[in-house]
This record gives C-alpha cells, sequence and structure tokens, in this order.
C-alpha cells in the first residue's frame, strides 16, 4: 500500500501554494505588495474588544487607551500606563480594524507600550484597553499577549464575513 | 504559464492555506505529554478571538515542571502542546523561545464567529539538555555531590518581575545528577529507570 509522508504533502501544498500566488502577479503584471494591500485586506471590518485584557488578573480594572488612527504606510508608539489604584499592567486588548498589526513592545511595572503599524491602503483605528491590578504581572504564571491583527478577509468569503463582522 | 483569473485563484490559495493549516491542526492535537519525560500538562487560560483574527502568545511552563519540550526534529516545528478547538491552527515560532520555560505561538481562529482556545503546554521536570538515551529517567531528591565545575547557569523570564531557575550538574559515585532550583524547591533527574 502506498504511504505518503505527511511532510513532503505539506511540503507540495505550500509549493503549489507558492507557485498560485506567483502565477497571479504574473497574469497580472503588477506589483504583488500592492494587490495584497489593495484587494486582500476588509478595511472597513472592525475587530471588537473581547474583554481578554482582564482574563485571569486579579483585582483587574481595565483602562483604555485613546482612539489612534492610523494613516497609510503610518506606524505609531503608545503607551498605556494604569492608574496609582490598581499600578501594575497586566494584560491587554484592543478594538481595531483588521488591516493594523498591534504589537506590544516594551513592559515596565506599570505600563506597557505598543507599536501600531497600518498594512493597507486606507486610514484605520485601534483604542488600546490594558488590564491592570493590585498585583504584580508574573509571565510565568499567566502568559502575554505579543501582537493583533486580522486575516485577510477581503474577496475570501464576503458573504459569510460581510463589513464589520465580528 | 497557464492565465488563471484572480479571484479564483486567490480563493484556490486560501482553500490551499486551510488544508495545510488543518494539516498543522492535526498534528498539534497529539497529547501534550507524548514523547515528554517527566511531564505534566499545563493548562493556560481560555481566550476569546474574533473571527479570522490572529495574536501571539507567549506561554509558560511553570512550578516543578519548568521546562517546555519541543520534541520537533524538522524546522523545530513542535506539537508539544495540544489546543480545544479546531477553529484554531497554532504555529509554533521555535526562534522565539529563548527561555527554556518559553512557548511562542502565532494563533488564528479562522471560523466565522467569536471562538475561545485553551492551550496546554508539556510541562516536564528535566531540561531538555538532560542527556538521558530513550528518554529514561528518574526524579530524584538532591544528593549533594559535588559539583561539576562550570554547569551553574541561571534563566529568567524578560520583564520587569524576572522569574529564575537555577541549574546545575552533580557528579555522584552512580553517574550524573542533573539538579534545577525554582522558587526554593529543588529537585533533580538522573538517567537510567
Amino acid at each position: 500500500m502506498l504511504r505518503v509522508n505527511g511532510d513532503i504533502v505539506k511540503a507540495a501544498v505550500t509549493v503549489a501554494a507558492m507557485v498560485l500566488a506567483w502565477s497571479v502577479t504574473e497574469v497580472e503584471g503588477r506589483n504583488a505588495r500592492a494587490l495584497l494591500h489593495e484587494h486582500v485586506f476588509d478595511t472597513e471590518r472592525l475587530l471588537d474588544h473581547t474583554g481578554s485584557e482582564c482574563v485571569g488578573v486579579p483585582d483587574c480594572v481595565s483602562v483604555e487607551g485613546p482612539v489612534t488612527v492610523l494613516g497609510v504606510d503610518q506606524i505609531r508608539v503608545l503607551a498605556v500606563s494604569c492608574p496609582d489604584s490598581h499600578p501594575f499592567g497586566w494584560h491587554w486588548d484592543t478594538e481595531q480594524h483588521e488591516h493594523l498589526h498591534v504589537r506590544l513592545v516594551g513592559r515596565t511595572r506599570t505600563a506597557l507600550t505598543f507599536s501600531m503599524s497600518n498594512r493597507a491602503d486606507a486610514a484605520g483605528q485601534s483604542r488600546i484597553f490594558v488590564g491592570c491590578s493590585t498585583q504584580l504581572f508574573d509571565v510565568t504564571r499567566s502568559g502575554s499577549q505579543q501582537s493583533r491583527s486580522g486575516v485577510r478577509s477581503k474577496s475570501q468569503f464576503p458573504w459569510l464575513l460581510g463589513g464589520g463582522a465580528r | 504559464m497557464t492565465a488563471i483569473s484572480r479571484p479564483a485563484a486567490t480563493q484556490l490559495a486560501v482553500v490551499l492555506g486551510i488544508v495545510m493549516a488543518l494539516a498543522y491542526a492535526g498534528a498539534a492535537s497529539a497529547a501534550a505529554c507524548d514523547g515528554v519525560p517527566q511531564c505534566e500538562p499545563q493548562t493556560q487560560a481560555s481566550i476569546r478571538y474574533s473571527a479570522w483574527e490572529t495574536k501571539g502568545w507567549a506561554y509558560y511552563c511553570t512550578g516543578d515542571h519548568p521546562y517546555y519540550w519541543n520534541t520537533a526534529q524538522v524546522l523545530g516545528f513542535g506539537n508539544n502542546f495540544s489546543f480545544d478547538n479546531k477553529c484554531f491552527t497554532v504555529t509554533e515560532n521555535p526562534f522565539a523561545e529563548d527561555e527554556p520555560s518559553k512557548f511562542d505561538a502565532t494563533i488564528t481562529n479562522f471560523c466565522f464567529k467569536h471562538e475561545n482556545i485553551t492551550v496546554t503546554l508539556g510541562c516536564s521536570q528535566q531540561s531538555t539538555g538532560v542527556p538521558c538515551k530513550n528518554n529514561t529517567s528518574k526524579v530524584v531528591k538532591d544528593p549533594n555531590c559535588p559539583i561539576v565545575s562550570g554547569t551553574q547557569k541561571t534563566f529568567c523570564s524578560q520583564g520587569p518581575v524576572p522569574a529564575c531557575i537555577q541549574v546545575w550538574e552533580e557528579q555522584c559515585a552512580s553517574g550524573a545528577v542533573y539538579c534545577t532550583a525554582d522558587e526554593a524547591v529543588i529537585w533533580c533527574v538522573t538517567c537510567g529507570p
């Protein structure tokens, strides 16, 4: 009986996908990055705030950062600090457009610092929420979220996701 | 090159991607402790995701089982973790696993609605650096044999409140013993049944 190594199958599928992507660029005769930006992100879709900033956080209050608007090709860095009553920063969450990439880039005991970048050809906005506690953050017991972004959804299954799908 | 319309090609690429994702998901659905000696599963908090959303997460083994094992032989993409929701792909980032306790992954919800995921790590009392053949080892109390020079090391998690573990090797008459101190608890591992 023929047996097929699973890794070989995965490699073959990967190569097929790469060839397919290259063929699209070849047929269109256009820059691949521009195609991704223009046609793959749904720049209207919002990823909603799921409340993850306080999951597993003792005595937690949620602190909202300001709404940040990012123009095309913009990158911004923002720090969100915890209040004196709940001084220690733990987890975080956002409300943001699908085409923004938000990343945790630094942490002190009382503040978290983020970078936000825009990966499409339209402006987008993000609001960051930080879970603040009266107890010190312990990364080994709770883990640490590093980033959040949307999967490129435009033109894939528009009848299911639609604009602003949650 | 055969001409393919872009929408058709894009959707085909997505289907292929999902096939790949499911293949990896299948690989990752094995028990977290498969192939890991002196192992216990450590379950992390359940996290909620929006539809078609990706998050990067770092999780850590802790307590008296502080070592995360990655036993993969191909490109470091291991499967000593499991998760409880087939809507997700969990792709390990081995190059970001720069501490002995750390598991790093990119986690994506491919379903069309909110979903929760709970990740479980296979966590060991035995460092991946302990050279026991065939994974045969046992955990013992510290025999307090002479410490082998140059084997004492301290590993700390990054961040404002680092958590540290210390490791060292002792040379006993019966052979080498590999010890760990974590949060004032000390244990050692020796090779053999």
